[in-house]
């Protein structure tokens, strides 16, 4: 067994994470216009789960986590190179993006960027990248 | 539909697919095998497209060329590509065979197609920047491969790569910085213009000689070779030939198309250090090569030397030293791939690496002795086969441009080039058999030799057109107006002036 | 601006030799990543501090930051990132294969 934390770890750690959470959703969605991105927003889901491993050890931590990040990685990667493909195919080039105008019922008038799409595969191939290299090397210490 | 892009982005969906499908063995490997294949008829619709009509562009995400980044394929990176998916097809091939023996973890052919784009990518980009990522791409692969394995030798051979790429990329960042503060661009066919309007050509230089290092590095020249062998010794077979076969002629090409298009107009002032390189680099090749029991350490040392003659017909830049350079890039390609992939079959069959612990293979592996003799010979340069006439080109080259002593060294050279890998293939295939072999060879690892030696037979049978197909590349490369016109639209040197450029 | 830019660079790659001269492997692949992040920092130098407007373009004073070396040394960062990671887990390996983490740990291969 791992050597107990101090309360005020765990019970920062467990405030913090749904904070952290959205954190990483806000910067994900603001990525076109304002600072933030897909791999930032990545990067920040997996300091997160990150500070949880530190707190909680690798063993708790992954009893919650569902397995299969390197799927997700995969899942990104697709989706990121799909977002490409249309301008690809209308001879625009690859990856060219288009903003579209929607009105939506609570939120009014929204610009949403196709970039998006690719800013989404990011964050799953950055979240996926990272989980794995934390179940890789998280485990004990040499 | 722009074909330009289809061959890294073949790369790309394969990799994906076969991350996908990782818990599905026989899937994968069949997808890894259809994708490759896809990517060779991709790139050899590419190269067709390129010889019918002329320099192919490609802009990415609708950003015109001085502001976006471009794809650009021209002859010699349309060859270059088609060479590399040849090469990468038959090692895939091989390394059904070579996996399936033991025990093929997950994770190989994703990696081997992240490697393919890589290779594709840095072929293809028309920027410099995008060249560093495609370095990466293409590195960041190389490294989980050569550890592929997880063999301590092999994690050294790892470590020791990486730390010297990695600060070989430091370095190409410094210069692509340093690039772009002088010239406010990094396309590769509106920096020219720039660079010769700069005022002085001492930083310039400066800035070139750094990029020669940094690819250098990558090509394993001279000062920075020593990471070759082990990394390409340590490495699966498979990922040997390609290492050697196809992704230290990216450390050239680059050299290559830096030197002769973007830094044109200071080129002749690099030219000694360059020879002199490649000059020390083929000398330190083949003396190691010399000294080696190991079968994939020769080679490794060996793909050295031949690295030193590829840079010195680089460096030269005549048409005639170009032509050299271009042909034995070919040779080396098909060659170094068929020595690795068949000194695999002697390893896997004997179960040792050294070579005076083999010896008496040839009874049964009748079929390897001849391919292996092949790529003896097309190595070695002996005159049917295109190493030969490779060689003499750029010896007559050397002559021409008055480097006799060069000339005599790459003779020289040659010849201990021929005494070792003679050696090695006694070593190997002839005198008396000293251990009793006893695994055989699986189709999957003979079929591709065969290819590789029939691809060198044909190379041999057709070398007029070869020949002039080279001369045809050469010619493009050395006059690249063709090049700039295509990515630039006609307007050179106008657009940019109002953009981010910094005002110095 | 630019003097402690330049002597941030220099502290950077002073640091990083001097980490890759250890015998400590780990303290090898700090170095490098220091290393890396002062070839970043030149990037970002080599756009110049013309102004500190962002570069969208609006009627007004010309002199705004520019906008691509951010973007490289963007990509160069994330580029770092990946490549840190794979130095790590290889770290992780090493030890685990040879037992231990220094430099003399590494000796099979020579010639």
């Amino acid at each position: 067994m791992r050597r107990p934390t101090t309360i005020l770890a765990t019970t920062v750690a467990r405030l913090i994470l749904p904070f952290l959470l959205l954190f990483s959703l806000d910067l994900l969605l603001a990525g076109h216009n304002r600072p933030g991105g897909g791999f930032i927003a990545g990067v920040m889901l997996v300091a997160a789960i990150a500070l949880q491993y530190v707190v909680f050890g690798v063993a708790q931590v992954r009893r919650r986590l569902p397995r299969g990040s390197l799927g997700l990685t995969a899942t990104g990667l697709a989706l990121a190179l799909g977002s490409g493909i249309p301008g690809l195919l209308r001879g625009e080039g690859f990856l060219k993006s288009w903003v579209i105008h929607w009105s939506l019922p609570l939120l009014g008038e929204v610009e949403w960027a196709t970039a998006f799409i690719f800013d989404l595969g990011i964050f799953l191939l950055v979240a996926g990248v990272g989980l794995t290299l934390l179940a890789l090397i998280g485990e004990d210490r040499p | 539909m722009n074909w330009v892009p289809a061959p890294i982005l073949l790369s790309l969906a394969t990799a994906i697919l076969c991350s996908g499908l990782i818990r599905w063995r026989r899937a994968q490997v069949w997808v890894s095998l259809l994708g490759s294949l896809a990517t060779t008829a991709a790139a050899g619709r590419l190269l067709l497209l390129v010889w019918e009509a002329g320099p192919q562009v490609h802009v990415m995400g609708g950003w015109s060329p001085p502001f976006g980044i471009v794809l650009v394929a021209d002859l010699l990176s349309g060859s270059l590509v088609a060479l590399a998916s040849v090469v990468a097809c038959l090692s895939l091939l091989y390394s059904t065979g070579y996996l399936e023996e033991r025990e093929a973890r997950a994770g190989f052919h994703p990696l081997f197609h992240f490697l393919l784009m890589g290779i594709h990518g840095a072929f293809l980009t028309g920027d410099v920047f995008n060249l560093f990522v495609f370095f990466e791409v293409l590195l960041l692969a190389s490294y989980s491969l050569v550890a592929y394995g997880g063999t301590g030798a092999q994690l050294e051979a790892t470590l020791k790569y990486a730390t010297l790429n990695l600060v070989g990329s430091a370095v190409f960042l410094l210069a692509v910085g340093a690039l772009y503060g002088l010239a406010g661009t990094l396309n590769m066919a509106h920096l020219p213009a720039r660079l010769a309007a700069a005022e002085s050509p001492a930083i310039v230089l400066a800035i070139l000689l750094l990029f020669v290092a940094v690819f250098g590095t990558k090509a394993a020249a001279f000062p920075f070779h020593f990471w070759l062998p082990d990394a390409h010794s340590s490495a699966p077979t498979p990922i040997s030939a390609m290492l050697s076969g196809v992704l230290i002629k990216v450390g050239a090409y680059a050299i290559l198309r830096l030197g002769g298009l973007v830094f044109a107009s200071v080129q002749a002032l690099a030219q000694p250090v360059l020879l002199g390189m490649a000059a020390v680099t083929m000398v330190v090749g083949a003396l190691g090569a010399l000294a080696q029991r190991d079968v994939k350490r020769l080679l490794a040392y060996s793909s050295i030397s031949q690295m030193g003659y590829i840079l010195l017909g680089v460096g030269l830049f005549t048409p005639g030293g170009l032509r050299g350079a271009l042909l034995l890039i070919l040779n080396h390609a098909l060659g170094k791939a068929l020595l690795f992939l068949a000194a695999g079959h002697a390893v896997h069959a004997a179960g040792t690496r050294d070579m005076q612990a083999m010896g008496g293979l040839r009874a049964l592996l009748p079929g390897t002795s001849a391919a292996f003799l092949v790529g003896v010979l097309a190595i070695a340069g002996v005159p049917p086969l295109p190493g030969f006439f490779a060689k003499l080109a750029i010896l007559q080259a050397l002559l021409a441009a008055g480097h006799p002593v060069l000339a005599a060294l790459a003779a020289a050279m040659a010849l201990a080039t021929l005494l070792y890998l003679f050696r090695a293939w006694q070593w190997i295939f002839w005198g008396t058999t000293q251990k009793e072999a006893t695994h055989a060879v699986p189709i999957g690892m003979r079929a591709p030799v065969a290819v590789l030696a029939l691809l060198l037979a044909l190379v041999t049978a057709s070398l007029g057109p070869v020949s002039a197909w080279l001369t045809e590349v050469a010619a493009q490369v050395r006059s690249p107006e063709a090049y700039v016109g295509r990515v630039l639209g006609g307007e050179v040197g106008s657009p940019g002036a109002q953009g981010g450029g910094p005002a110095r | 601006m630019t003097l402690s830019l330049i002597l941030t660079i220099g502290t950077l790659v002073g640091v990083g030799v001097f980490l890759l001269l250890r015998r400590n492997l780990l303290k090898l692949i700090i170095g490098l990543s220091l290393i890396s992040h002062a070839a970043n920092l030149i990037l970002v130098g080599s756009g110049g501090f013309l102004g500190r407007r962002p570069p969208i373009i609006l009627p007004g004073p010309l002199p705004y930051a520019d906008p691509l070396p951010q973007a490289l040394v963007l990509t160069a960062i994330v580029i770092g990132f990946g490549v840190s990671a794979f130095l790590l887990v290889l770290l992780y390996w090493i030890s685990r294969v040879r037992g231990g983490a220094a430099v003399s740990d590494l000796m099979e291969l020579r010639g």
